[in-house]
């Protein structure tokens, strides 16, 4: 059996490994990279798209581009890369990994960053009711299928819900010759950004359907339609607004999860907000010495937070093994009003690092509000906004200034109130 | 009455309401920075945007490479220049930011490629 004794592990080598990987070579330690398939980059290897890297490269790449950034920079350095290397399972900090070169690794890191992103859900996660014939499948899996095999999943296309991927595709299936019919959306708004209903709906007259589902699929052994219908304020379909669509493909657009099965065997503390590791300031678990990075940690929408968060885990990751990891006891960070859900959620007073950025996400769409960051009765940061979404994420950045005005271990609540 | 649109140049993603007068841009409200402007003028002079699709690529371990327009390209352009890859096959290895087409559907817009692929076999 191979061994191995490094300083920091990472897993995934999509945009939160490389750039965590990056970030803690960069400070001088040996840094082994563990990616399951046979390719760097992750999910951006598919999203042909353009959009990515406005914050950090101030255009608009595309996701194989931004992924190419951080390739030919890792090329540069002694990082070492286990392509389709398979995590079995993490004990007492310990990686027990497979691959077909190897065999069975053991792998002895000083650190571990977590960098496994997300899933999509699937049809068995929303639920519906009908035959289990072809045809059926995740955005994600259609974005593949097309842009990385170059099949064509289908012919006529209907779309369940508005996520970015599922607008994404829906722009994408057209042009490639399917017939888009139309997307459909349980929620009264759309769940992906604004401006792809713009440049991915609106631009090519694809009908996007508020407040309607798919209540059945029918077909024997490929998909032969589905079944529509608008539902009421609580999510009920309503009789009598059935219609029947006649299609050979059912795209589901319905949401992310993190990925944390790896996680939560190494008996890691999740956090049932987020669905991913309850986070100190430094993006540590409750493991000591293990961390996480990016969409295993919290759904983000940009890539480029998701590329912030990482590098914040790899610095986290080597103040620890230099052993200047907080000691005091942290405070938690709470969500406030109209925030549903945020990272980090624990602060040490003693935090050695320097900007820290908390990123959450609205409950509910509101415009002119007050993003206030308070411990008590004293007010570290606000922020006013013109308008929060829950499809758009909030990066706020708190300075060191900010963070001295942090006392004991009170909570820190963080909410979002009118201006 | 004012067109509304959603302004694409960010991911923040503004409702503007343009004014049009002849085919002009007269007047934009909604957008929080320039690029809202540009984009709505844009919108109503010359709608463009960015064209990315896959090209067939020999030699490489992936059998398709991602492209990427060099610049936004007019909107009425879009069909034609996307027909015009499904023709095109390229032999790795590539370099991202390499010229794989001078002239997209006669636009003079140049196609790149969007990552790098080594040669195998």
């Amino acid at each position: 059996m191979k061994r191995m004794e490094i300083d920091v592990a990472v897993i995934g080598a999509g945009p939160a490994g490389l750039a965590a990987a990056l970030e803690a070579d960069r400070m001088g330690k040996s840094v082994v990279l563990i990616e399951r398939s046979d390719d760097l980059g992750g999910i951006l290897q598919q999203c042909i798209h353009d959009g990515f890297g406005l914050h950090r490269f101030k255009k608009q790449l595309s996701g194989p581009q931004y992924a190419q950034y951080f390739i030919d920079e890792l090329n540069k350095t002694d990082i070492s890369v286990l392509l389709n290397t398979t995590v079995l399972s993490i004990e007492q900090k310990v990686i027990h990994a497979v691959n077909p070169t190897d065999g069975v690794l053991k792998i002895f890191p000083k650190a571990i960053i977590l960098a496994m992103g997300c899933r999509e859900r699937t049809r068995n996660q929303v639920l519906i009711y009908g035959t289990r014939p072809s045809g059926v499948m995740t955005a994600g899996a259609a974005q593949r299928l097309i842009n990385l095999e170059g099949l064509l999943p289908g012919k006529r296309a209907v779309i369940l819900g508005s996520g970015d991927v599922g607008l994404i595709m829906a722009r994408r299936m057209y042009l490639e010759g399917i017939d888009v019919l139309g997307v459909y959306e349980i929620m009264p708004n759309v769940g992906g950004l604004a401006r792809n209903v713009q440049q991915c709906l609106i631009d090519y007259n694809i009908p996007l359907h508020l407040s309607t589902t798919v209540v059945e699929v029918y077909g024997k052994e490929t998909l032969e339609g589905v079944r529509v219908a608008k539902v009421d304020s609580s999510l009920k379909p309503i009789p009598g607004t059935e219609e029947d669509i006649e299609c050979d493909l059912l795209v589901l657009s319905v949401g992310l999860i993190p990925e944390n099965e790896l996680s939560k065997n190494a008996g890691i503390q999740m956090s049932p907000v987020t669905l991913g590791p309850v986070l100190d300031e430094s993006m540590m678990t409750s493991l000591p010495g293990i961390f996480a990075a990016g969409n295993v940690a919290i759904v983000f929408d940009l890539v480029d937070y998701v590329s912030l968060s990482a590098e914040s885990a790899a610095r986290g990751a080597v103040r620890y093994i230099d052993g200047n990891s907080p000691k005091e006891p942290p405070c938690d960070i709470k969500t406030g009003e109209n925030v549903s859900s945020l990272i980090p959620m624990k602060y040490h007073i003693d935090y050695k690092g320097e900007d820290l950025y908390i990123f959450l996400r609205a409950r509910e769409e509101k415009h002119d509000v007050r993003l206030c960051v308070t411990q008590g009765d004293n007010m570290i940061r606000q922020k006013l906004l013109p308008v929060v979404r829950p499809a758009e994420m909030i990066a706020l950045k708190l300075s060191r200034d900010d963070l001295c005005q942090i006392t004991g271990n009170m909570p820190i609540t963080v909410s979002i109130i009118n201006k | 009455m004012g067109k509304r649109m959603i302004c694409i140049s960010c991911p923040k993603g503004c409702e503007l309401i343009l004014e049009v007068n002849n085919e002009k841009l007269t007047s934009v409200k909604g957008n929080d920075c320039k690029r809202g402007e540009m984009f709505a003028r844009s919108e109503v002079e010359n709608p463009t945007r960015v064209l990315t699709s896959v090209v067939t690529i020999r030699k490489a371990k992936s059998k398709l490479l991602p492209v990427i327009s060099a610049e936004p390209l007019p909107k009425q352009k879009i069909e034609e220049a996307i027909k015009e890859m499904r023709n095109i096959v390229v032999d790795a290895p590539v370099r991202e930011g390499e010229i794989i087409k001078d002239d997209l559907a006669g636009t003079g817009i140049k196609l790149l490629a969007a990552r790098s692929l080594k040669k195998i076999g």
